[in-house]
């Protein structure tokens, strides 16, 4: 049941909730409109500004700038054929072709209407489902938190792409760099190398800056620049009552499966598009005009994107497991404020989490008002030379990771993260399972030496409770099941490669 | 050798060494039966283990090893260029205790834009001045964020003396 009360004194307790979701947005479509700059980094790139923030409108900043960058990606995809992030890549397909006929204006509209719906979805559905999943936080003990931290880290599995070994590889550095620091039973300092600055461990923030932000942008300078536009004078025209019932299916089909992708470990904005691509074009009345201008081609996905964007959230928040890189960031942010999203999070913080509800809903109107003003920045941006973008960024990234706690040597750990990062990518090596490690790593460790203190050290005791028990019969099924996913992958690609 | 190979005996080196620390972590009579050097332990071992794991599967069935390393120098000269960002990344901090934000930051913007391919010119100038002003109004000036001052204050005062 959604608490409209509880939303409103959010607002009126938070009124800087209002202004951070309407910058949240303006930056997400700047970044997002950067090719190469994911929303992860770009709200990466704000984590740093946001800790001197209230707690409040800090997070609604990175959840705003998510959406943001949602929509934001779709601008290069229809205007210069190069996606700003790789959920808007299906975009390109009948957004560039529609821009090639004339009708930039027309696809940018169907871009932001279709984001706007598919967002409208996900929040929806974000703030009545959270809860829920977070209700059995009172009853939740040390052996509880263990299972739920072995949950989060069987995610690993999932999210391991090509490779399960390499993704249970990045998911043992993650917990390898959460163990740096003062151990949390007895006060010893662990890997610390006798640095007083590595006796509070690494902060996950700068893990996440240096994989997300600063390895890109290595990345990038071994990139040539991107392509310009010559549609300076391009507006957006949202579509008509016609093409509005024209749409409908696919939007249908696009927040259908952004819902469920969004819920998805590892799932993301990137598969939900392309599957959406997919589905709408199997039930258009028009299949042949997709990949040559179709409306329903740029709705489905941007659809798809707009609710992976407020569904994300649900675990994040509910279960303390970021399923994808942007809600990581997101959950990032909220521990810079001491805040560990979960099922605490409700009890612990509910005014946080119903500012964030009422922010989520704030940035539906931003993105609306916000994408009409920024069009033009963002063309102008975008035609700006890539070098000059580059550098711009990364003197901020500078700037910004020495502002978190005024120090030269955490500049100096992101940096390193980021070498981590660049290489981890050379050898498709996937990062996600890494940072799960270093945010899930303490609170599994801490609660699983807890928990055996307070059994004596029998192991039983995990068993016995019944929200641990559940939760870890929950991790090994989540293994299991793609453990036989990945054989069953492999020895399929195998067959089809020898020869009859 | 392919990618996979490398990135498994890396991941060995890496477990290695991380094993031997832990191991070598104190216990204190507070310590519980795990000890703050049992998880790391076990970490050591399980990254020992995947890494193992890719190595022999590099071997064993390399259309699964994604991609052969290319030669050495290729192999520099690709990272070299994400790697010269990371030493302009250094020399900002070393040199920025002695110089000062504004001065250092302008500096990075400078030296980074030439290095993704602009060139020497007004322009650049002009743009790394503005963008260590803008940077400076912002994290100096509106979110009251100290960033180092560099040496100039003391050498002003010094030279007053």
């Amino acid at each position: 049941m959604i608490d409209l009360s509880g939303l409103l004194n959010a607002l009126l307790a938070s009124p800087m909730i209002i202004p951070a979701a309407f910058a949240g947005i303006a930056w997400g479509i700047l970044g997002g409109a950067l090719p190469g700059i994911s929303p992860s980094i770009t709200m990466a790139l704000l984590l740093p500004f946001t800790y001197g923030a209230d707690p409040t409108a800090a997070v609604v900043l990175l959840a705003s700038t998510y959406l943001g960058a949602e929509y934001g990606g779709s601008i290069p995809a229809i205007l210069i054929r190069t996606p700003g992030t790789n959920s808007a890549a299906a975009t390109v397909i009948d957004g560039y072709a529609m821009k090639e006929q004339g009708k930039a204006g027309e696809a940018l509209g169907i871009s932001l209407y279709s984001t706007l719906l598919g967002s409208i979805f996900g929040v929806a559905l974000l703030i009545t489902l959270t809860q829920p999943l977070a209700a059995v936080a009172l009853a939740f003990q040390p052996t509880s938190y263990v299972g739920l931290g072995v949950l989060g880290l069987s995610v690993i599995a999932s999210l391991a792409g090509e490779s399960l070994i390499k993704g249970m590889m990045a998911g043992f550095i993650g917990l390898m760099i959460a163990t740096v620091g003062t151990d949390p039973v007895t006060g010893n300092n662990r890997f610390t190398f006798d640095d007083p600055e590595l006796l509070s461990g690494i902060p996950p923030i700068l893990v996440m800056v240096g994989i997300y932000a600063v390895a890109e942008l290595f990345e990038q300078a071994s990139h040539p620049g991107w392509q310009q536009t010559n549609t300076a004078d391009a507006s957006i025209k949202m579509p008509d009552a016609l093409m509005r019932a024209r749409l409908r299916v696919s939007q249908i089909i696009g927040a259908g499966i952004g819902f469920i992708e969004g819920l998805t470990p590892g799932g993301g904005g990137t598969i939900a598009a392309f599957l959406s691509y997919n589905e709408a074009k199997r039930w258009s009345k028009k299949p042949e005009e997709f990949g040559h201008g179709s409306p329903e081609g740029i709705a489905a996905p941007e659809s798809a994107n707009g609710a992976v964007s407020a569904t994300a959230l649900i675990p994040m928040m509910g279960l303390g497991i970021p399923g994808s890189n942007s809600a990581a960031v997101l959950l990032g942010g909220f521990l810079i404020h001491g805040m560990t999203p979960g099922p605490m999070l409700f009890t612990k913080h509910y005014d946080v989490v119903m500012g964030l509800y009422a922010g989520k809903v704030i940035s539906l109107f931003a993105l609306l008002v916000v994408a009409y003003l920024i069009l033009r920045p963002c063309i102008w941006l975008v035609n700006r030379p890539k070098h000059y973008l580059m550098a711009f960024i990364f003197a901020l990234v500078l700037s910004g990771v020495y502002a978190i706690h005024n120090s030269l040597f955490h500049v100096g750990i992101a940096l390193a993260f980021g070498v981590i990062g660049y290489a981890m990518k050379y050898f498709r090596i996937p990062t996600l399972p890494m940072v799960l490690g270093v945010v899930l790593g303490f609170m599994v460790e801490s609660n699983y030496r807890r928990a055996l203190v307070l059994s004596d050290g029998d192991h039983m005791t995990f068993t016995e409770d019944p929200i641990a028990a559940t939760l870890l019969a929950l991790a090994a099924a989540f293994i299991l099941i793609s453990l036989v996913r990945h054989f069953r992958d492999s020895t399929k690609a195998q067959e089809e490669k020898t020869p009859a | 050798m392919n990618r996979d190979f490398v990135a498994g005996f890396l991941g060995l080196l890496l477990a290695m060494a991380y094993y031997a620390m832990a191991a070598n972590i104190q216990n204190s009579q507070l310590a519980d039966d795990v000890g703050p050097g049992g998880l790391p332990k076990i970490y050591g071992v399980l990254l020992a283990v995947f890494s193992v794991l890719l190595m022999v599967r590099a071997r064993t069935s390399p259309a699964q090893a994604g991609g052969k390393m290319r030669a050495v120098a290729e192999e520099l000269f690709a990272a070299k260029r994400g790697l010269g960002i990371l030493v302009i990344g250094i020399g900002y901090i070393v040199t920025v205790p002695y110089l000062g934000y504004p001065l250092a930051i302008a500096l990075v913007i400078a030296i980074a834009a030439l290095y993704n391919g602009g060139q020497i010119s007004a322009r650049l100038a002009g743009i790394a001045v503005l963008g260590a002003f803008g940077l400076w109004f912002v994290f100096v000036f509106l979110l009251h964020i100290g960033q180092p001052a560099g040496i100039w204050a003391d050498l002003i005062e010094g030279l007053r003396r």
